[in-house]
């Protein structure tokens, strides 16, 4: 098997993404949006804030990860590109980590490089920045893939949104108790990183399987 | 060169298929070697959609040159049938061996921000077809002035002909079309039926679920 289908997948998922504009903005907006809020919630302490301000980011980012995961499948299901997949080429598990990818390179990765913005919003130490933000990109795959898995599951039921969260968020709790264990600790590598880490590992190593049945059970 | 088909309209498992036999030869002279295997055969397919039973014990085989037309009102399964041979949805009962096939189904696959020109380059390089033949045949289908407009903007007719022009890129022997008509001008149509003409010569074989009258000569037909 060659991995032109991937690449053409690939590149038709970026593309698609791009050009349909939001891609990028909402869940950017979406991830600032629900941080800053809490500012506005906690009071004055910015002692209290600072303390906070990693688990904050962690929920928002778990939330906005959700936002653009609805259409990730839908729109390939209801548009018929989806039935040329499934005929062609590579298996389906691996084209929906295809997509996934490209959807996480335009979606996902911005939330990582805002990160260290609004940490200092948020009154984080300078110096812990980098660290977390590497720490919210590990998390923010794993949060993709799994979001796409519920994605894939939801493909077929109209407004589904709700569904995936539903799905995917009792995926979402090894990364992001590993995810705040590994902000909180002092050291610069804490042994939770590598939790962390091996959470997203298993996430990208799992996840495609079950995309692949769900979207070929769609798919009929 | 005869071809057969069966079809029933109960779904008893171990029951005979019914009579329902329909023959029919070709006029048109088929070179000898493609008259060896049927390019698409079936044998028995039943297929429930819920609790309704859409068809069963139907049998079918196509061989190169032959054109098979499946007709029905709507709702009595062509799409679905189509849908079965071309493996994308499971039958309840038979089997279905069928050489390789181009699927054209009613929704096109083109997403809203791809041109004809980038669907035909994303599947000329997923299939590993010559990408420098995509401009001559966006010229054969009259897709020429179209070729750069996203598919949200285009008509129907012009979504039609991207899907259908994407059997062009690669050679395969079985097509199969779910409404390769509908949608289309006269110009379109008869750009569609020289498509399937020249497929047919090349040896070729095309199963179409069509309503009414369609420009595509010697055929046989099923009617569900």
């Amino acid at each position: 098997m060659s991995a032109a289908p991937l690449r053409a997948a690939f590149s038709q998922a970026l593309h698609e993404a791009w050009a349909g504009g939001a891609g990028a903005v909402l869940p950017s907006g979406f991830f600032a949006g629900a941080a800053m809020l809490v500012p506005l919630t906690v009071g004055t302490d910015t002692a209290e804030l600072a303390r906070i301000a990693p688990a904050v980011l962690w929920i928002a980012l778990a939330l906005s990860s959700l936002v653009t995961m609805e259409r990730l499948f839908q729109a390939d299901l209801e548009d018929g590109a989806l039935e040329l997949w499934a005929l062609d080429g590579a298996p389906l598990s691996q084209i929906a980590t295809a997509k996934t990818l490209a959807h996480w390179l335009v979606s996902g990765l911005p939330l990582m490089l805002l990160s260290p913005l609004l940490g200092l919003i948020l009154g984080m130490d300078a110096s812990d920045l980098p660290r977390a933000m590497i720490a919210y990109g590990l998390g923010g795959l794993a949060f993709f893939f799994w979001g796409a898995f519920g994605a894939s599951l939801a493909a077929g039921v109209r407004r589904g949104g709700l569904l995936i969260a539903l799905i995917a968020l009792p995926f979402y709790v090894p990364t992001a108790i590993f995810g705040a264990l590994t902000l909180s600790s002092p050291a610069a590598i804490p042994p939770e990183a590598y939790f962390l880490a091996a959470s997203t590992l298993f996430a990208i190593a799992v996840a495609p399987f079950g995309m692949g049945a769900a979207l070929k059970l769609a798919v009929d | 060169m005869i071809a057969s088909l069966t079809q029933g309209r109960e779904f008893r498992p171990g029951s005979l298929p019914p009579a329902a036999l329909l023959t029919s030869h070709l006029a048109r002279p088929i070179p000898p070697d493609m008259t060896r295997a049927p390019l698409l055969s079936a044998t028995g397919l039943g297929i429930m959609r819920g609790e309704r039973v859409l068809f069963s014990q139907l049998s079918l085989s196509l061989n190169a040159g032959e054109a098979l037309l499946v007709r029905g009102d709507n709702g009595t399964g062509k799409t679905t049938l189509l849908r079965v041979l071309a493996g994308l949805t499971e039958t309840e009962a038979g089997t279905r061996k069928t050489s390789l096939c181009h699927w054209v189904g009613h929704r096109s696959g083109l997403k809203p921000h791809e041109t004809p020109r980038t669907h035909l380059q994303t599947w000329a390089r997923s299939w590993g077809a010559d990408a420098s033949q995509i401009d001559p045949i966006l010229g054969k289908l009259a897709l020429a002035r179209a070729g750069d407009v996203p598919a949200s903007s285009l008509s129907a007719g012009q979504r039609k002909r991207t899907s259908l022009a994407r059997t062009q890129l690669v050679n395969r022997p079985v097509w199969l079309l779910d409404e390769p008509f509908s949608a289309l001008d006269a110009d379109g149509k008869a750009h569609i039926a020289a498509l399937i003409a020249a497929h047919r010569s090349g040896g070729g074989a095309v199963i179409a679920a069509v309503h009414g009258e369609v420009p595509v000569e010697d055929t046989r037909e099923l009617t569900l």
